[in-house]
């Protein structure tokens, strides 16, 4: 197997030259005001405005590719049983501590690689007792997504990705590793557990869980202890927050699942479109966090000069809809992998912790009441905390990639 | 009362050189193999219209054929709103006793939608049928139109529009024709205003299934029979399939235009390539095999793009008419009002018939063989041929309107 070839982001000066062209020309609908509630119809046209404005005039592209450009990037071929060859971008950051655990960071929508960016310095690190343990990191683009190649077929679904993530780890060397991810990439997490665990994927670390809810005829014995503990404020907060959800919040998945290239058409051709389209979540799905120009731009950015072009990345919400069973119901399943939950109590779904029981073996388990859907964004420091409580010394999931315990010495 | 004023449609040459600039600089996403219509707009379609919209459509020349038409204007009071400029067609029949029929479209149609009735209603009173006085309005954020960006303005809002154009052409009765969101516009304007509405055409039906709980118990009875038995006809089976498909394959611009339409406005305002998609997508899905020539989809599309209020703000009755006082409803008998319910085997939702007894006093009933959603654009003879049948002499609503039964010589 030849060794990947090492990445630097560069995008052609040209789709630069072409970017500015058409925000130059940008036509910008009214607005119906909401004073009670600003953001209720979506995003404000006063920040879009802003954003545009920064966009044409003070935004530097080339500054933030610098940035990505420190993290050591690499690409490499990966095959994908009936779907073909395609090319993964990645980032891989090597601890020197030789026994690191491998680490594989899969980010989801409307997020990308960069999410690793904040944690990835402090996980490479540590490695002596008091330290915690250390990781090499992997972090791909997912398919259709960022640098990495597009999908280009029809029915190119949850299983296929989980295929090609955990051949990218096979590739490198790393036959045991375990899992950090959220949202789409905690969907993907779940079925290399399926499929691959506990025999290479050896753990994982979700935030953004999608348990179903126990039934008295699907888990009895829970369902049974749940009859006799009441729900928590927090539990009762975080039901309210997710039919909110389900109300106002989730038309951008309904349109995705079942018309993603007619919405594909705006998002590739209106950068501002685009914006909009990405930057409404960014605000609504984390906890008060304040997102720079720069931030913003900068992860829409990774959508418009992504190598599959912004519409690829609806793709995925299709295939999960129409798989039979559907993604959501299919890795709803008990499965016999070591699971670390971290629940951040302003995160888009936020459901009764009982319920993770049903997803598999609990060995971790941590909430937060700061902190939102970009978990690693928003709350590096929590991310780094669970990853190394998890797995280091007294962990719930010490030791479970074999030779590879994240200390240095034996 | 505001007078009425004859309307020249102007789109001024700088919209339409902005519009080809944009063109010209369409960037397009890539599509997956054999796609097909799955996914949305196919991308060869897409790319042959945008390529036609920007080097063979000639706007001006269609603005010189809509300007043919009998365009008028208006100005509206609406409480909490003022004054709306209410742009609409009037074409007054040489029968002076000629029914007065509102056509009231949705989205993504407009006022054009009735011009495909008007010569079958036309010759329908030269040969002895009843005639009609045919009033086209552009409902406000639509078309040349007012827009309202004030917060709150409800199917009510529209429905209050309708009518009192409706008074000021003078026609104090009248009947109705409506499509799309314009179907439960004249359903709510049949519960505001029953002494003016006598009937009303729809053929986008909003039945529910008859409830346990009404007093007549036989209704509910004969449904659970059908159901469990399933003796539902094969036109009605399939219906209800397609229900069930649209429901789940074709609502997502409806969840999304209900929530978040400023942030899904942001790309269609902005693009001219994505707007053109989003609404191709629609005409093309919601009609029955019907062959949209590429001039007919830019014109469409065009009335959108150079409407007096922007694409935007045809998004925002879908946000209203789910929330608020007057929320789109489902069901519920509305008496007074004569009902002409249309079947059409492509329209959206295709319920059992026995199911739109529910919705009120039923005169006229007709199940269609061809056509959908856009019954009037594309199979005119069939709409006309309902409204003459059920307005004619041996019609269920014949001479609702006192005085204005639709004939030269009024029966003795």
């Amino acid at each position: 197997m030849s060794p990947p070839t090492p990445f630097k982001i560069s995008i052609p000066e040209s789709k630069l030259q072409r970017l500015h062209q058409k925000l130059a020309l940008t036509d910008f609908p009214d607005e119906v005001i909401n004073t009670s509630n600003s953001w209720s119809r979506g995003v404000p046209l006063s920040e879009i405005k802003r954003l545009t404005h920064y966009w044409q005039n003070s935004f530097n592209w080339r500054s933030a590719e610098a940035h990505l450009n420190t993290f050591p990037q690499f690409t490499t071929p990966i095959e994908v049983e009936g779907f073909g060859v395609y090319d993964v971008h990645f980032i891989h950051q090597k601890s020197e501590v030789e026994n690191a655990i491998p680490l594989m960071f899969l980010h989801g929508w409307p997020g990308s690689f960069i999410e690793v960016t904040k944690i990835l310095p402090e996980l490479v690190k540590g490695g002596k007792e008091e330290e915690g343990p250390a990781f090499d990191v992997v972090a791909p683009s997912l398919i259709d997504f960022g640098f990495s190649g597009a999908s280009k077929k029809e029915g190119f679904n949850v299983d296929q990705h989980a295929e090609a993530c955990h051949k990218l780890m096979l590739s490198l060397g790393y036959s045991e590793y375990v899992i950090q991810a959220g949202d789409l990439g905690h969907l993907i997490a779940r079925f290399i557990a399926l499929k691959y665990g506990p025999t290479h994927c050896k753990a994982t670390h979700l935030n953004s869980a999608l348990p179903a809810e126990p039934t008295a005829t699907s888990h009895p014995e829970l369902y049974a202890e749940m009859q006799k503990t009441p729900l928590t404020e927090a539990e009762i907060a975080g039901l309210i927050r997710t039919k909110a959800f389900s109300e106002e919040g989730n038309g951008y998945l309904r349109q995705q699942s079942t018309k993603p290239q007619t919405l594909g058409y705006s998002l590739a051709d209106s950068p501002v479109g685009l914006l909009a389209w990405l930057y409404e979540k960014l605000h609504d799905w984390s906890d008060d966090y304040v997102w720079s120009d720069d931030e913003i731009l900068t992860w829409v950015s990774i959508y418009y000069f992504s190598t599959a072009g912004p519409s690829a990345s609806s793709n995925l919400y299709y295939e999960n809809e129409h798989r039979s069973p559907s993604a959501f119901a299919a890795m709803q399943v008990y499965i016999d992998v070591p699971l670390g939950i971290v629940s951040f109590e302003k995160d888009v779904i936020v459901l009764p912790k009982a319920w993770n029981r049903t997803l598999g073996p609990i060995v971790f388990e941590s909430t937060y009441e700061r902190g939102g859907h970009f978990a690693a964004w928003e709350r590096p420091d929590a991310m780094v905390g669970d990853l190394r409580g998890m797995f280091g010394r007294g962990g719930g999931a010490e030791g479970v990639v074999g030779r590879r315990g994240g200390y240095e010495g034996l | 009362m505001s007078p009425i004023r004859p309307y020249t449609i102007r789109v001024s040459q700088t919209e339409v050189d902005k519009l080809n600039q944009k063109l010209a600089l369409s960037e397009f996403p890539n599509e997956l193999e054999d796609a097909g219509r799955n996914y949305g707009a196919p991308l060869g379609e897409v790319k042959r219209l945008v390529t036609f919209w920007k080097d063979v459509f000639k706007w001006s020349v269609v603005e010189k054929e809509m300007n043919k038409l009998p365009n008028f204007e208006t100005t509206i009071d609406v409480d909490g709103f003022g004054p709306l400029d209410i742009h609409f067609l009037h074409e007054v029949s040489s029968v002076k006793t000629a029914i007065p029929l509102l056509f009231v479209h949705g989205w993504p149609g407009s006022f054009l939608e009735v011009t495909r009735l008007l010569p079958f209603l036309q010759e329908s009173a030269k040969n002895h049928g009843p005639a009609f006085h045919v009033v086209a309005i552009s409902l406000p954020n639509f078309a040349f139109s007012s827009g309202v960006t004030k917060r709150g303005f409800g199917l009510q809002h529209y429905a209050e529009v309708c009518h009192k154009l409706m008074l000021v052409l003078g026609y104090y009765e009248y009947v109705t024709c409506g499509t799309d969101i314009g179907s439960s516009i004249t359903r709510l304007m049949s519960k505001l205003y029953p002494s003016s509405l006598k009937a009303l055409y729809t053929n986008l039906v909003p039945a529910l299934p008859p409830s346990p709980w009404s007093l007549n118990p036989f209704p509910f009875l004969s449904f659970l029979a059908r159901h469990i038995l399933n003796l539902y006809t094969p036109a009605e089976k399939a219906g209800l399939e397609y229900t069930r498909y649209f429901q789940k394959e074709g609502m997502g611009y409806y969840n999304l235009q209900t929530t978040k339409p400023q942030t899904v406005s942001y790309a269609l305002v902005d693009s001219p390539v994505g707007f053109l998609a989003w609404m191709w997508e629609k005409m093309h899905d919601w009609t029955d095999g019907y062959v949209w020539s590429d001039e007919e989809v830019c014109t469409w599309v065009s009335l959108y793009w150079f409407s007096r209020a922007g694409v935007e703000s045809g998004l925002r009755l879908y946000y209203e008419s789910t929330r608020g006082d007057e929320p789109a409803r489902a069901g519920g008998y509305i008496p007074h009002t004569k009902l002409g319910l249309a079947y059409f085997p492509r329209e959206m939702f295709r319920l059992p018939k026995a199911w739109g007894h529910g919705l009120g006093n039923v005169v006229y009933e007709k199940e269609h063989k061809k056509g959908g959603h856009f019954a009037a654009w594309e199979v005119p003879e069939a709409v006309a041929g309902d409204l003459i049948a059920m307005f004619g002499k041996d019609g269920g609503a014949y001479g609702c309107v006192k005085g204005n039964a639709g004939y030269a010589s009024q029966p003795s």
